[in-house]
């Protein structure tokens, strides 16, 4: 005779079990059906505000992944009524290097608080037509002339460890486009 | 015990909001993911889009994929906006509610594999790829020779929406063994 005897009267009345284990099953279900992201550890962002395109405009830079050595990297400018003005995203490491693993609190909020600070200025400030190099932009020479002349509000941000990608404001479209890539040019935050 | 679970169920699906004190404000993040058997056979690759905004019409999407071990191999970003009907957001703009960018996003995560050898050809003598082409418009960063020697190769390539009229493929480059957009294209 074993020692303890189960307090399970019938094989059917299993004091709640099956109803505990539909609970935790119906729990997963419901966590894994969820579509919401998860926290990752390298989940960082940095948003700042700023002049842009005639009127407040807000700045994000951040970092999303399960950790900074496989991070995507993804920028984005928001106006002050919150559409979306220019995004752009990249791998982390792949556009910025692999500095990130070896200290991320150090060099991710350093590298995030720079990245969330573009540059600003008007496209007058960008190269003539004859000084760009093959591939620098993606527009043709009359597009890249007008916009050039009309002297349009533009904003610089890093999307490489030594290279910047300039996006012009067209006010008559209520849109943002892409001008021009550059080395990168450090100015004063 | 029963209640103690339930509660905890209760906790685990308010949690699925919280990424970040922002994004946990922000009212719109979601997200889907689905693997996809492209840069091997052997282990799946995943497809993650994914929605972060004040509401899901204003929300930015991303398109990321990653390999079977988490590496990010391709990334691109737009808003659901131009994805969905094109262009700017209107001012007078329809809202969008949770399930309709979950549909959009589960339709954006699913890409299927194909092959580079499935493209059209850019036929000898023919200045652009798109003359060459006899329905969609195609644009290629590459040469005609390099073009037809991924095209020969027949490549596992995938295709993603880029906008609402306009696709982008990509194959691994043979050489580099980096991703990279052999066409985009478009009507």
């Amino acid at each position: 005779m074993p020692r303890y005897r189960s307090r399970v009267a019938r094989a059917d009345h299993d004091r709640g079990v099956r109803a505990l284990r539909f609970l935790l099953i119906a729990l997963a279900l419901a966590v894994s059906a969820c579509t919401q992201p998860a926290g990752h550890a390298c989940d960082v962002n940095v948003v700042r505000e700023l002049e842009f395109a005639g009127g407040e405009a807000r700045v994000r830079a951040e970092t999303i992944g399960p950790n900074c050595h496989q991070a995507v990297a993804l920028f984005t400018i928001r106006s002050g009524e919150g559409d979306v003005l220019w995004s752009w995203t990249a791998p982390l490491q792949r556009a910025f290097g692999d500095v990130f693993e070896a200290d991320p609190d150090e060099h991710l909020q350093t590298f995030l608080d720079r990245w969330a600070t573009p540059d600003i200025a008007t496209t007058q400030s960008a190269p003539e037509w004859a000084a760009l190099f093959p591939g620098q932009t993606t527009l043709d020479q009359l597009t890249y002339d007008d916009v050039r002349a009309r002297d349009l509000p533009m904003l610089c941000h890093y999307s490489g460890t030594s290279r910047q990608t300039c996006v012009f404001w067209e006010p008559i479209a209520g849109g943002a486009g892409q001008l021009y890539d550059r080395e990168a040019v450090e100015t004063e935050p | 015990m029963r209640l103690f679970i339930l509660g905890l169920a209760a906790l685990a699906l308010a949690a699925c909001g919280e990424r970040d004190a922002e994004t946990a404000s922000a009212g719109c993040a979601r997200e889907v993911t689905q693997e996809v058997n492209w840069t091997s056979t052997q282990a799946p690759d995943v497809i993650t889009a994914r929605a972060d905004g004040p509401t899901c019409a204003l929300a930015v999407v991303t398109f990321v994929a990653r390999d079977s071990a988490g590496n990010p191999l391709w990334t691109f970003a737009s808003t659901y906006y131009d994805l969905s009907a094109g262009g700017l957001l209107p001012e007078d703009y329809e809202p969008v509610s949770d399930e309709q960018m979950d549909t959009f996003l589960a339709s954006w995560a699913d890409v299927t594999v194909s092959s580079s050898g499935e493209l059209p050809e850019w036929r000898e003598g023919v200045a652009t790829l798109t003359e060459s082409a006899t329905t969609f418009t195609y644009d290629t960063p590459f040469d005609r020779e390099t073009y037809e020697m991924l095209r020969a190769r027949n490549l596992a390539m995938i295709c993603y929406a880029a906008a609402v009229e306009a696709t982008q493929c990509l194959v691994i480059d043979p050489a580099s063994r980096a991703p990279t957009m052999i066409v985009a294209y478009g009507p």
